[in-house]
């Protein structure tokens, strides 16, 4: 997906037993879609911190989902319930989504987990990319790219990188 | 340089050495991103210190030690992995018809 498309309306069944749209997000200025998982040891050392962005940003109208589409037959680790008990044992305050047509990832044209997509408030894709350039080692990030771009959109300037290269495990797909 | 640095250069070394000679004489090519090839490398690296093994990055180590050699690169499902979507699962190495469309797509 390029900077500038438009967000993929999606409807997806989320670890808290409710459907999640891309329409409930109206009225949060910025959208933060991330192509996650449960096992990805990439996803797991950067869990901490996307949870924190969400803590960070959520009271300044940012609202992050966590979208897990992968083949939960090849993966069962995954599937929904595992899903559920993840979001749970780590206290997510963020919608945990399954996408199992694989049709709302492949719309963001996204490759891997974690892969961080970035909508504005009319949902224009404003950013794209990794959270940040250091998934071994929180101490030596250099550069905080989703979070130079939330601050950057929130004070309505452009993100100073409106793109970067994700790196992680690659999706699933069925 | 320290013993741990020293370690880490030579597991580099070994596994950009390892990742050469497959491309070179294997059926495969690197993904076309080589900041994500990179990454891998690195990865391999950091488990070829800490475990001995250059365990796949994508996969958590401690079930990748139960299964034997069987996450140990170039993996076991790494040939159905790129069969299927072009690209082994950490993205490292890929088919090279995925690579031409690749650079076609972004033409």
């Amino acid at each position: 997906m390029e900077i500038g498309s438009p967000a993929p309306r999606f409807d997806l069944p989320g670890t808290d037993g409710r459907q999640h749209t891309l329409d409930e997000s109206a009225g949060k200025k910025l959208l933060v879609l991330v192509v996650s998982c449960n096992h990805c040891p990439y996803v797991i050392a950067y869990e901490e911190r996307i949870m924190a962005i969400s803590r960070t940003y959520g009271p300044r109208g940012v609202q992050l989902v966590a979208i897990n589409a992968n083949d939960a037959t090849r993966y069962p680790d995954d599937a929904m319930e595992p899903m559920i008990q993840r979001a749970r044992s780590r206290g997510f305050d963020f919608p945990y989504v399954r996408d199992d047509t694989q049709l709302t990832v492949r719309a963001l044209g996204a490759r891997f987990t974690p892969e961080v997509f970035v909508f504005d408030e009319a949902r224009t894709l404003r950013y794209h990319g990794r959270v940040d350039d250091n998934h071994r080692d929180p101490s030596k990030v250099t550069s905080h790219d989703l979070a130079d771009a939330l601050d950057a959109l929130l004070e309505g300037r452009p993100p100073p990188n409106a793109e970067t290269v994700p790196f992680g495990c690659s999706v699933k797909w069925k | 340089m320290g013993q741990d640095d020293e370690a880490r250069a030579a597991a580099l070394k070994r596994v950009r050495k390892f990742v050469a000679s497959y491309t070179t004489r294997g059926p495969y090519t690197l993904y076309p991103e080589p900041e994500v090839v990179e990454n891998v490398v690195q990865g391999l690296a950091d488990n070829l210190v800490e475990h001995g093994k250059m365990y796949c990055p994508c996969a958590p180590v401690e079930e990748s030690k139960a299964k034997a050699h069987h996450m140990v690169c170039p993996c076991t499902p790494h040939r159905e992995d790129i069969e299927r979507q072009g690209y082994c699962d950490c993205a490292l190495f890929a088919s090279h018809a995925f690579v031409e469309a690749e650079r076609l797509r972004r033409k």
